[in-house]
């Protein structure tokens, strides 16, 4: 995969030269490097689409341990023409019972949001997600419930996991199965 | 035999230490997110951290534009560089050093 950047990459250095009229912007010069110096943990794989475009991709977290372990999540980035002065924005794609992700999908990461900064990078913002998976933050929450019985009731907590990955409602929400 | 023993001792102590080190070798994987650390020492002074060009060649966004000779490279007191487009970028949003979030005071501008 990441070989197959750089080839493309050489490829389009090539074509700069020849057809300076197709130039590419920073924004896309940036991504550029971030996605070919890519370093996934296993746990997690990321899909383009278009292999055109490397401002739109997926990436596909399946977490092999904690709460979440045999879970397939799956989130969308958007990297905007103000990368890397500003964040790419991430969804969530697949409905997840977590205190730091809410039912739309918007994801409550600080490195997405305040604490976002240029020299960060793809690479960081993966390890931040998986992050996630592992270290569900209470404190903060975007679902509130999700929250408290994290708080107040770990077992509780593992178990409406467990539930919503398997596919079933937890309240008044039904939650797809995402086990692999 | 003081002697054997007390080698007997020592390694099985240091069996003991392997055995406790492989628990904190996964506990601590997780740090390896905290990417802010990992730059600060992998860059160094050469590569602008904010565009990951070298300082000496001119930023992606001069890259871009075509644009060569304004593109200059600004140290702060704290010994880090950048190109001075993506600095000024930066400093628009936050007066720190985005490695090592001291403030930012400008050492010298060069090329
Ligand atoms: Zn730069
Ligand atoms: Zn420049
Ligand atoms: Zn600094």
């Amino acid at each position: 995969m990441i070989k197959l950047f750089s080839l493309k990459q050489q490829k389009r250095d090539g074509e700069t030269v020849q057809h300076p009229g197709t130039r590419q912007s920073a924004a896309q010069l940036r991504i550029q490097k971030d996605i070919n110096e890519l370093n996934l943990p296993k746990t997690c794989q990321v899909d383009f689409p278009d292999q055109d475009d490397l401002l739109t991709f997926k990436l596909i977290i399946s977490p092999d341990e904690g709460f979440y372990r045999g879970g397939r999540f799956s989130f969308s980035f958007k990297v905007g023409q103000g990368y890397p002065h500003e964040p790419p924005k991430v969804k969530c794609e697949t409905l997840v019972y977590h205190p730091n992700i809410d039912l739309e999908g918007n994801v409550c990461l600080n490195i997405l949001r305040e604490d976002w900064k240029p020299v960060l990078t793809v690479n960081s913002i993966v390890y931040g997600l998986q992050y996630l998976f592992l270290e569900p933050n209470p404190e903060d929450p975007l679902n509130k419930e999700a929250a408290e019985v994290l708080q107040s009731n770990r077992r509780l907590f593992e178990q409406n996991v467990q539930k919503s990955m398997r596919g079933g409602y937890i309240g008044a929400i039904y939650f797809d199965r995402c086990l692999k | 035999m003081a002697d054997d023993e007390k080698r007997e001792q020592m390694e099985v102590g240091s069996g003991d230490v392997d055995i406790n080190d492989k628990k904190p070798d996964k506990m601590f994987g997780l740090k390896k997110w905290n990417l802010v650390a990992m730059w600060s020492w992998d860059v160094e002074c050469d590569t602008c951290a904010i565009c990951r060009v070298q300082v000496m060649d001119t930023c992606l966004r001069c890259q871009a534009e075509n644009k060569q000779q304004e593109c200059v490279v600004v140290w702060g007191e704290c010994n880090h560089s950048f190109h001075n487009c993506c600095m000024s970028l930066w400093l628009k949003q936050n007066n720190r050093c985005p490695l090592c979030q001291q403030e930012w005071a400008l050492q010298t501008t060069g090329k």
